[in-house]
């Protein structure tokens, strides 16, 4: 029975690690969704409603990806978010979510068994990966994150194979999946701009420079397209390449909003950047996992593999970690910790650690090559982490997971109420609402996205700021610094004379037509 | 020793039982004397009378053969029906009314000489009616002449000729229209015609069976439907072609392409008539459609184009993955050439034009050729008004298995045409192309011969990849090498990899010699034979593999000879693309093999993407230099699908072909040229230059052969030091060759 197995799983060994971590994905995903937490980031709501609004709007079209976020996320939701039930349950981006963490589970395990040669190093590596709880919360959401992690990890695993077996196929099939990932998020660019020196380097050492100079050629322009394009995209569509780092929408408008207010405690200050995101890892993985990771990368060095691929692969598994160092000391990016930034006891931006994962699983795939035991204690140790995130005060809670813990930052009853009566009482008209400041109530309604002015409606969102009886029957609005309309119906006599509060939650109003 | 004139003379005869005897005897008076052997075959037209008979006795008498008519009546059908029973080479069509003496039978046979084939018994002072003569005058007039450019006497009623027209040609003529369409058909046919002048003479008995009221109008719209009627090729008699070789004459002019590949195969016309009538059908439409609502019309065709566009995309995307998934190449290895086999032999085609030059280098390159010399036949191929060539290949002590072959000239003067002269002299049961610059793998023929052997039935050309021993010469060159490591390297084996049609590259491809009979050699008309015979061959069941083995040559390193070739290399494109769309149901033998589908996108897409492109390009340019004036107006021609596609099509689709270039040359290893892939856009500015000269030329000179000047990189020493680093040989190795002699 054993010898059977062990013959199956050599011949089919990527096949089962695919089957099995479909199955723990699925099974998450039920579970997940079945406790309603599937849509709990604000975020998610965004993402997904980006990817309907390409579709389904007043102003339909390829411009309503906007430039908040780069856009190969809402492009690969789009397919599915044209379906009603499946953009309304998240399933749209789940889908999209699920099938990264998957496949990433399987690129772990092929880097590790590719250097290591020792699939069942590759098997604990992908457990390692497979197993973390806040990872398994995130991929049943529509988040950037597992997205992010398999375009980053697959360029890794075809990069380093290159760097070893030298053909062109690799080469191209890094190039491309860098591109994905240069779309995905700037992490993404992060990895683009070592992967560069990269190609370069091992080419030389490999051949000469002429080699070296056509490799690189060929990976940068593919590599780099992405990025590109996107500068292609903003200049022509916002009429500025960097629209997407200046506009008043950008995460650097919004930090300079929290510099102002003194939440931005890592700017300048090297340390703190760096702890609060090694914290921000630790929170995701788990001390054990961390510590776990950190004995990998010392036991890589001892490890019977070329020292370039293992410096290569060192610093593309620290890629993410300098990202997001650097991010949060120039105030590029903010994370807050209870216990880093005291000033507010939330979590809020702590699933950027998760982008560590990856590269502490494939270390800690390292540490158990040619030991039994050491492959029996860590995995032990790994089913013990497992269990740690989910067991809270003698009772197994799923709330114990800080990714969620995350979305409680941005989850509130408002809202929710403010999207009911939207949908109760303005589906027969339209609605003025900012969708910037809003997107969690626009998603919430349960309308179609063509019952909405919002921003990127161009002409029907300029003239409703100044005679809003135009088009709009309702009018909602708050107070987000993002939300112009309240400034807008401040001294509007056309909104003064013709619209009736009809309701308010917290600080959202609700007006309608008379 | 001189041989009989022999006449066998045709006499239609309708109610004409009064005029025939006197007739037979003046025939027999006329041509006893002067010693012609002669028959007279009186065809009876449904006669009333007792012309059967009569004619029956006097065939008891004379040399007289009686055939009744069959099938519809008419002179033209009596003709038709004679031209079957006749035994001699030269024939007399001669009216039996008594109107043409038959005296002047001798004069106008002696007339038969050289290229004439036609003699007319001119009618003067005519002794008919004034009505008669009128009418007569004006048909000749108008529709000999001014229709048909036939300044002669067109409906007389004696006409001498040689038989081998009839034989040659093929008459649609009735009733009394014979005379017009034997005429227009025998000057097609290339003959000459000339006039004796005869006294014509009144009738001696009987009626006239011609009515004016009743024949004129059908003689009118026989030469109103000839005009339209498109001459056909009409080809050699046999005689001919044992003298010249295989050939064709068309309204009047010789050609001899050496081959009986059919008009219809053949890029001899631009268009079918199908074709004709198809285009002006779709030109109305588009000018109606234009007229009726422009800008949905443009709006439409923008969307037609694009989708061509991104469809081509699409496809190059799904080859160059197919090239990459698994290697397609027929991989010979060198264990295989090693183990003892029986060689057979194999004939090399090498047609040189104005090249001697680059002769001693061909040498030299087939003389390292690994192969058994007792099993070759190097055929160097020139041209008769080449003289400067010929004495100096003469000149050269030339290796035992090379052999000269001057090709008599003749049109057209085409590279096809020489190969197919080439093909008449073969003797291997192999057959390859190189041409004279060509540095081919010295394994090359024992693996072609072993990828005949490892293939199956349906596989008749094995094409070796080509690649440049110039590459780094200048920046034309570097481009040119990118280009072609992209086809060899990725388009051909991803084409391979799906079994579609593949355009043989101009060289370096290898047949059975039999298939290459089979297949009819190239079309001489076709100025990229290459590929037209790549599309014949699939149209036919067969298949080409790509085998591992490369051939060099040298790139064009001259703009003007780059812009030259690649003028004709399109226009060939474009010659191949209409010649096989004449009969698109040939590529689908075989429902599996959508072939008509990929010969759409390989040959079709190809010539289309030079003018799509450049035409996105300046659209996209003018939307966003001149928004302001133009960007609502182009916007309306791109409803929002469309504008996807064309955007995508635009921004991927030059961003893939671009990275095909760098990829093909990775494939290569011609690292320190990826670099120069981003001149690529300007090297299609020039593509879409010839693209649209050649556009010009298909109208204007279709089968001209703009010949590509070799051994330019002879005359730069950086040049050939680069070319011996790359082949790692030297070009002329003196050990191989001999001393030129003297000339």
């Amino acid at each position: 029975m054993k010898a059977k197995f062990l013959e199956l799983f050599r011949k089919h060994d990527q096949i089962i690690v695919l089957i099995v971590s479909t199955i723990v994905s699925v099974t998450a995903l039920v579970f997940y969704y079945t406790h309603h937490l599937t849509l709990e980031y604000n975020d998610a709501a965004s993402h997904l409603n980006i990817a309907r609004r390409i579709t389904d709007s007043l102003t339909p079209g390829i411009v309503q990806i906007g430039s908040n976020w780069l856009p190969l996320l809402h492009l690969l939701e789009l397919p599915l978010a044209i379906n009603f039930f499946l953009w309304q349950s998240g399933f749209a981006g789940s889908t999209v979510s699920m099938l990264s963490f998957i496949i990433s589970v399987l690129a772990i395990y092929k880097i590790v068994t590719f250097l290591t040669k020792d699939k069942v190093s590759g098997l604990i590596g992908a457990f390692a990966f497979a197993t973390n709880a806040n990872l398994l919360y995130m991929q049943t959401t529509a988040m950037f994150e597992p997205l992010l992690i398999a375009t980053c990890i697959w360029s890794i695993y075809f990069l380093l194979k290159w760097g070893v077996e030298q053909k062109i196929s690799q080469l191209l099939i890094g190039a491309l999946l860098v591109f994905f990932a240069t779309l995905t998020r700037y992490e993404g660019w992060f990895l683009f701009i070592f992967a560069v020196p990269y190609v370069f380097i091992i080419s030389i050492k490999k051949r000469n420079y002429k080699y070296a100079e056509g490799r690189t050629i060929i990976f940068l322009f593919l590599g780099g397209l992405g990025i590109v394009l996107w500068l292609i995209y903003n200049q022509t569509i916002f009429g500025s390449a960097t629209y997407f780092m200046s506009s008043e929408f950008s995460a650097r408008g919004q930090q300079i909003i929290w510099e102002q207010l003194g939440k931005l405690p890592a700017k300048g200050n090297i340390l703190l950047a760096i702890w609060t995101y090694s914290k921000a890892v630790i929170y995701n993985s788990g001390w054990i996992a961390f510590i776990l990771g950190i004995l990998g990368l010392i036991s890589l060095f001892f490890k019977k593999i070329k020292l370039q691929i293992k410096i290569s692969l060192a610093v593309f598994l620290f890629v993410p970690y300098i990202f997001h160092c650097i991010s949060l000391f120039i105030g590029q990016s903010i994370i807050w910790l209870p216990d880093v930034t005291p000033f507010d006891p939330s979590f809020f931006n702590v699933r950027y650690g998760l982008i560590m994962l990856p590269s502490i699983a494939i270390l800690i795939g390292f540490l158990t090559v040619r030991s039994k035991s050491v492959k029996a204690i860590v995995l032990l140790l790994l089913l013990l982490q497992a269990v740690t995130f989910y067991y809270n005060g003698g009772q197994l809670k799923a709330r114990n997971i800080t990714d969620l813990k995350d979305t409680m930052a941005g989850n509130n009853i408002t809202d929710t109420k403010t999207a009911q009566w939207i949908g109760k009482n303005c589906s027969d008209g339209l609605t003025l609402i900012s969708a910037a400041g809003f997107e969690t109530i626009v998603f919430r309604a349960g309308l179609t996205m063509n019952h909405f002015i919002t921003e990127g409606t161009g002409k029907y969102w300029k003239a409703s700021l100044m005679v809003p009886t135009k088009y709009a029957k309702c009018i909602v609005f708050g107070e987000s610094w993002l939300d112009k309309i309240k400034s807008s119906m401040s001294n509007n006599v056309d909104f003064q004379n013709n619209y009736i509060k009809a309701a308010n939650y917290g600080s959202m109003q609700m007006y309608i037509k008379k | 020793m001189k041989t009989q004139p022999r006449l066998s003379i045709i006499v239609p005869a309708k109610n004409e039982a009064e005029n025939l005897p006197l007739l037979v005897r003046q025939i027999h008076q006329a041509l006893s004397k002067p010693h012609i052997q002669y028959e007279i075959v009186i065809v009876d037209d449904y006669s009333t009378d007792n012309t059967l008979a009569v004619a029956r006795s006097l065939a008891r008498r004379w040399p007289v053969r009686v055939v009744q008519q069959l099938g519809r009546t008419g002179r033209a059908e009596a003709i038709i029906e004679a031209s079957r029973h006749l035994r001699y080479e030269t024939v007399a069509v001669l009216d039996a009314d008594l109107q043409y003496s038959p005296s002047v039978l001798p004069k106008m046979m002696r007339k038969l000489t050289g290229n004439t084939g036609v003699v007319i018994a001119q009618r003067q002072r005519s002794e008919t009616n004034w009505f008669r003569r009128l009418a007569s005058r004006s048909y000749q007039n108008i529709f000999g002449y001014l229709l048909h450019d036939l300044s002669y006497d067109v409906q007389s009623g004696l006409k001498v000729f040689r038989r081998e027209i009839l034989e040659r040609v093929t008459i649609q003529a009735h009733g009394w229209s014979f005379d017009l369409e034997f005429l227009r058909q025998a000057r097609n046919a290339g003959y000459d015609i000339v006039e004796v002048p005869i006294l014509h003479q009144r009738r001696y008995a009987g009626k006239s069976k011609r009515s004016l009221i009743t024949a004129t109008p059908t003689m009118s719209t026989a030469a109103i439907a000839f005009k339209f009627r498109r001459l056909q090729a009409i080809p050699f008699h046999a005689d001919q072609v044992k003298e010249k070789g295989h050939g064709f004459h068309h309204h009047g002019q010789e050609f001899i392409p050496h081959s009986n590949l059919h008009e219809s195969d053949s890029a001899f016309h631009r268009l079918s008539r199908p074709q004709v009538f198809v285009t002006t059908v779709l030109l109305a439409v588009l000018l109606v459609s234009l007229y009726i609502n422009w800008h949905v019309t443009i709006t439409v065709f923008i969307a037609i184009i694009t989708l061509l566009y991104f469809t081509d995309l699409l496809f190059n995307l799904y080859l160059i993955y197919r090239s990459f998934s698994k290697s397609q190449e027929v991989q010979i290895t060198s264990t295989a050439l090693a183990e003892p086999t029986t060689w057979p032999t194999y004939t090399i085609f090498c047609p040189l034009y104005k090249e001697w030059k680059v002769l001693p280098q061909f040498v030299s390159a087939m003389s390292r050729l690994d192969y058994p010399k007792e099993k070759l036949q190097v055929l160097l191929l020139l041209e008769e008004d080449d003289k400067e060539t010929i004495r100096k290949a003469r000149g050269f002590s030339l290796p035992s298995y090379f052999q000269i072959e001057v090709i008599p000239h003749s049109k057209p003067k085409t590279k096809p045409k020489a190969l197919n002269y080439g093909l008449t002299k073969a003797t291997g049961e192999f057959s390859v192309v190189y041409d004279a610059e060509d540095i081919p793998d010295p394994q090359q023929l024992k693996k072609a011969v072993l990828a005949f052997r490892q293939a199956d039935d349906r596989t008749v050309c094995i094409q070796a990849k080509l690649n440049f021993y110039n590459p780094h010469q200048n920046i034309l060159t570097r481009v040119f090498t990118a280009e072609y490591s992209l086809w060899f390297d990725l388009v051909l084996t991803g084409l391979q990899s799906i079994h579609a049609p593949i355009p043989l590259g101009g060289t370096s491809n290898h047949f059975r010699t039999k298939d290459l009979h089979h297949l009819q050699g190239w079309d001489a008309f076709n100025v990229t034979e290459d590929c037209d015979l790549g599309m014949r061959l699939v149209k036919h069941g067969y298949r080409t593999a790509v085998v591992n083995s490369m051939t060099m040559e040298e790139a064009n390193s001259d703009m003007m000879n780059w812009f030259q070739q690649r003028t004709r290399w399109i226009k060939g494109y474009m010659q191949t693309y209409l010649v096989h769309m004449r009969h698109p149901q040939r590529f689908m033998r075989d429902w599996k093999e959508p072939h008509v589908i990929t010969f759409q996108l390989v040959v079709g897409g190809k010539i289309l993407s030079m003018f799509i492109n450049p035409t996105m390009w300046i659209i996209t340019i003018a939307y966003f230099s001149l928004r302001p004036f133009v960007g609502s107006f182009i916007e309306s021609f791109f409803p929002a699908p469309v504008l996807y596609m064309a955007v995508f099509s635009l921004i991927f689709g030059n961003f893939l072909y671009i990275y095909y270039y760098m990829i093909g040359c990775a494939k290569r290893e011609y690292d320190d040229i990826i670099k120069y892939v981003f001149l690529v856009p300007f090297y299609w500015l020039a593509m879409s230059i010839s693209a649209w000269r050649a556009v010009y030329e298909m109208f204007t000179q279709p089968h001209y052969w703009a010949k590509t000047k070799h051994g330019l990189h002879l005359q730069k020493k950086k040049a050939v030091a680069q070319a011996v680093k790359v082949t790692g040989i030297k070009l002329v190795d003196q050990r191989l060759i001999a001393q030129v002699k003297p000339s």
